[in-house]
């Protein structure tokens, strides 16, 4: 059951649940709701649908506290997670005396790009409600449809582990690094065939999105998607030029099923939440790395001091 | 630059349009302007100071026709929300009218859909 004694119900615990079955998923995740309906709790839940519809069979009507949310939909862009419990927080942080959630970003078939961006948004969550209210944030993980080393990868980015009905301390964690929360595993180079412009005194922003309209047309993208592809190395470029030291690398290319687009710069991205806090609407500036997450299937941030490099990827 | 006798290896060579702003009507309080072209990082302080000299102190209701802007990125988003700031606190408002789909996207995803509204404010 999941009543630890040592709970501590002031601050953030974020605690990845290691199951098997999908029996245990639903009695473990049932009790937690439920136990969080009656303490008056606010409830979120964001997984897949088929989950969802589990669940709410097995509440059998006793789920009408609870908000859910289609993870596939939502965390198609791991970026865009953070922000929908941020939401869920303020929402109800003066009118629930707590907070739980279930959230389950990684699943078995997420592709080895998207489960990168899961794990650094898993590991980002913990900087981003460590000062909120008590918020209880549960992240089920299929143990035996994941590569162990997925699994492993969890126990670094949750403090607090469960599994088997026993929770514990994850020995193996390890806290995001404020001084460099996107310093990540560096991305591999572009393709030698990839088309590269320079941005600098002598190119403008207008260029740039040239470049880009002809590259992501010749791609087949649909005209929508082909300007939201063009907004999001736009953004990219125009930070390049504000904040990364006034020069910077454009690279486009193409695989069978994906665009993508990065954007290499001298300048280091020190907010660990950058592009994932929703900017104010009375806010000047703050909204470049918040429409490209909006708008891209996947942005990959790679930052450290001797600089940045962001790349884009959008399905053809 | 590249040479002009020489096209540009990347099929550039056709100069940026910039962003231009137009006074269209000043009536008392209200001014209606037009904004055409690009507006981005790099056009953004061009477009402010158009913008100052054609909104005089007094304006409270400003209208600006966005139906032939062609392209607005989030620092246009942001010196539309610097003169929208400015008008409410006179107290006034501003609406952007005609705007393209591209630019009603960009405004919901940044939650100022209300700049397109139908009333103008909020």
């Amino acid at each position: 059951m999941l009543r630890p004694d040592d709970v501590d119900r002031q601050a953030f615990r974020h605690e990845a649940f290691l199951y098997s079955r999908a029996s245990e998923y639903v009695d473990q995740a049932t009790t937690f709701i439920r136990d969080g309906l009656d303490a008056g709790e606010a409830v979120m839940v964001m997984v897949s649908s088929a989950k969802i519809e589990r669940l709410r069979e097995r509440l059998n009507g006793h789920s009408d506290g609870v908000r859910f949310a289609d993870m596939s939909l939502i965390g198609r862009n791991p970026a865009r997670i953070i922000p929908a419990w941020q939401h869920f927080v303020a929402r109800h942080a003066d009118d629930a005396s707590a907070l739980r959630g279930i959230g389950e970003p990684i699943w078995p078939g997420r592709s080895a790009a998207e489960l990168a961006e899961c794990q650094i948004h898993e590991s980002l969550l913990n900087i981003a409600f460590q000062d909120g209210p008590p918020f209880w944030l549960l992240c089920p993980y299929d143990a035996a449809g994941l590569d162990d080393e997925v699994v492993a990868e969890a126990m670094r980015h949750h403090p607090h582990m469960v599994a088997g009905g026993v929770h514990h301390h994850s020995a193996t964690y390890d806290p995001p690094d404020p001084a460099a929360p996107h310093a990540g595993r560096p991305l591999p180079p572009p393709p030698p065939d990839a088309e590269a412009i320079t941005i600098d005194s002598t190119r403008s922003l207008a260029d740039v999105r040239r470049f880009t309209r002809r590259l992501a047309s010749q791609a087949g993208l649909s005209s929508d998607r082909e300007r939201d592809f063009v907004v999001a190395v736009n953004e990219l470029a125009a930070n390049s030029l504000l904040h990364g030291g006034g020069a910077a690398s454009v690279h486009l290319w193409c695989d069978s099923t994906t665009i993508f687009g990065e954007v290499r710069d001298r300048g280091h991205i020190t907010d660990p939440l950058a592009g994932r806090v929703a900017p104010s609407p009375h806010s000047i500036g703050g909204r470049g790395l918040w429409i490209t997450n909006e708008v891209c299937d996947l942005v990959h941030i790679r930052s450290t001091p001797t600089g940045t490099a962001i790349r884009l990827r959008m399905a053809r | 630059m590249t040479a002009a006798s020489e096209p540009d290896p990347l099929g550039l060579d056709v100069p940026a349009p910039g962003v231009v702003v137009r006074p269209r009507r000043v009536d008392g309080e209200f001014a209606e302007l037009e904004m055409r072209g690009e507006l981005d990082a790099s056009t953004v302080s061009s477009a402010r100071s158009q913008l100052a000299a054609g909104i005089k102190p007094g304006v409270r209701e400003v209208v600006i026709d966005v139906a032939d802007l062609e392209f607005c990125d989030a620092r246009g988003v942001g010196l539309f929300v610097e003169l929208q700031e400015r008008c409410a606190a006179g107290p006034g408002s501003l609406h952007l009218r005609a705007p393209s789909r591209a630019l009603q996207r960009l405004l919901a995803i940044v939650d100022l859909g209300y700049l397109v509204g139908e009333n103008g404010s909020k």
